[in-house]
């Protein structure tokens, strides 16, 4: 055994992970060669040190302004969406908070339109029931099986803000198109490199998890461009 | 301990994270108290730089906050949080541009003992100070593996799936890492 190969080794030694019939080898190179001891005992060391302290945990500089920090986060997200909701009322509470006086005719008409509502209900569930081939427009979340659902999902919504966009678009002055343009290649390339490493470790959490925040931010460009 | 106290510390993680998956923030904060140290170490650990930890660790508890709902306790807590942590980590040196396996990054090979330039006597006394001025020396890749297998504990199994590398590249890395470590141990010892 030649030095090279016994410093190979010396990692399983100090892992615990060598055959007994390596072991042995080593052991007598070990004996000979006191360069290769050295790194055994520094190695030793270094692992025993590690494992000795595991477990023992480093505050960071300022505790509680970092909790105030991240509670300031928090408080604004969380803000911003329960400020939403109170500006813009449900469609269902609206409707609910209304007073309906209804004369006979609109009685009538009302009943007749939930009649045909129900109707066509119906008649489009069992279609679908058959499998004619139509492709549902929206897939529950908990019916995505996979992160190939998942990703057509958000395409599907990032499709119909696209569109928005498009009709609006021609109204930008060109610096705003530059910016937009420029922002959109941006995260277009994140979503590209991180479907490519998808593609390559279909199981890698961070490429998935990168992916999803790429759509996240280009979801969100969208929706503030198709405002402007 | 008052009674409040006593209560508090026998809440366990899950039930607190069920409590701020409802949006209470005070038992968002326990989580915080529990576990900031340990998310932070590691984040230190796996970037040696203390802003970036810090911010790091400031990520890792908003996307907790965001995903506590999604945390239905069938793994430990602790867990969990690890790996979501791991991943932050993992996100910043991609969106970095830090290549994970780097082999040849500092353009050096692995350290070999060349004959005659040992001394078995001058064996480096590992400390803590020294351990983390060596750490933070490493390249990214290396401090990386180092630090998941070494420090904390996980197995190359482990460490390639979360790194989306191979078995032989994960345990190719921590050899290298080991082996830079005890050079730069040895220098700093040299340079008392």
């Amino acid at each position: 055994m030649n030095c090279e190969q016994c410093q190979e080794l010396i990692h399983d030694l100090v892992d615990g992970s060598l055959s007994h019939l390596d072991e042995l080898t080593l052991n007598t190179h070990l004996k000979q060669c006191l360069d290769c001891d050295s790194v055994r005992q520094d190695l030793t060391s270094i692992l025993s040190f590690c494992q000795t302290h595991r477990g023992e945990y480093e505050a960071p500089p300022n505790e509680q302004a970092l909790w105030l920090r991240i509670r300031n986060v928090i408080e604004a997200e969380t803000g911003s969406h329960a400020q939403t909701a109170a500006r813009e009322p449900s469609f269902l509470g609206r409707l609910m908070g209304r007073t309906w006086e209804l004369s006979l005719p609109q009685l009538a008409s009302l009943a007749a339109a939930i009649v045909l509502l129900v109707s066509l209900t119906t008649v489009v569930g069992l279609r679908r029931w058959d499998g004619d081939g139509s492709v549902p427009n929206v897939v529950p979340q908990a019916q995505a099986s996979n992160i190939n659902d998942r990703i057509w999902q958000r395409r599907q919504v990032i499709n119909y803000w696209n569109q928005r966009v498009e009709l609006n678009k021609t109204r930008w002055s060109p610096e705003m198109r530059e910016t937009f343009d420029r922002n959109l290649k941006v995260i277009d390339e994140a979503v590209a490199n991180s479907l490519n490493e998808l593609n390559q470790n279909p199981h890698d959490e961070v490429s998935e998890q990168m992916l999803n925040e790429s759509l996240n931010d280009k979801l969100a460009l969208l929706k503030e461009f198709s405002d402007l | 301990m008052t009674a409040a106290e006593t209560e508090t510390s026998q809440t366990s993680d899950y039930e607190l994270a069920q409590k701020a998956a409802l949006g209470e923030m005070g038992a968002f904060e326990e989580l915080y108290q529990r576990h900031n140290r340990r998310v932070y170490s590691l984040c230190l650990r796996m970037t040696g730089n203390v802003s970036e930890a810090e911010d790091l660790a400031q990520e890792v508890f908003i996307q907790l906050f965001r995903k506590i709902g999604s945390f239905r306790g069938e793994s430990a807590f602790t867990t969990w949080l690890h790996r979501l942590t791991v991943n932050q980590v993992l996100m910043h040196f991609r969106k970095r541009g830090v290549r994970m396996e780097q082999t040849t990054e500092d353009g050096e090979t692995p350290i070999q003992i060349v004959k005659g330039t040992e001394n078995p006597n001058s064996m480096p006394v590992v400390d803590r100070i020294a351990l983390d001025k060596a750490i933070v020396q490493l390249p990214p890749g290396y401090r990386t593996v180092f630090t998941l297998h070494d420090i904390e504990g996980h197995e190359h199994e482990e460490i390639a799936r979360m790194l989306g590398c191979s078995v032989g590249t994960s345990k190719s890395q921590l050899h290298k890492a080991r082996m830079k470590l005890r050079g730069l141990l040895r220098q700093q010892k040299a340079s008392e």
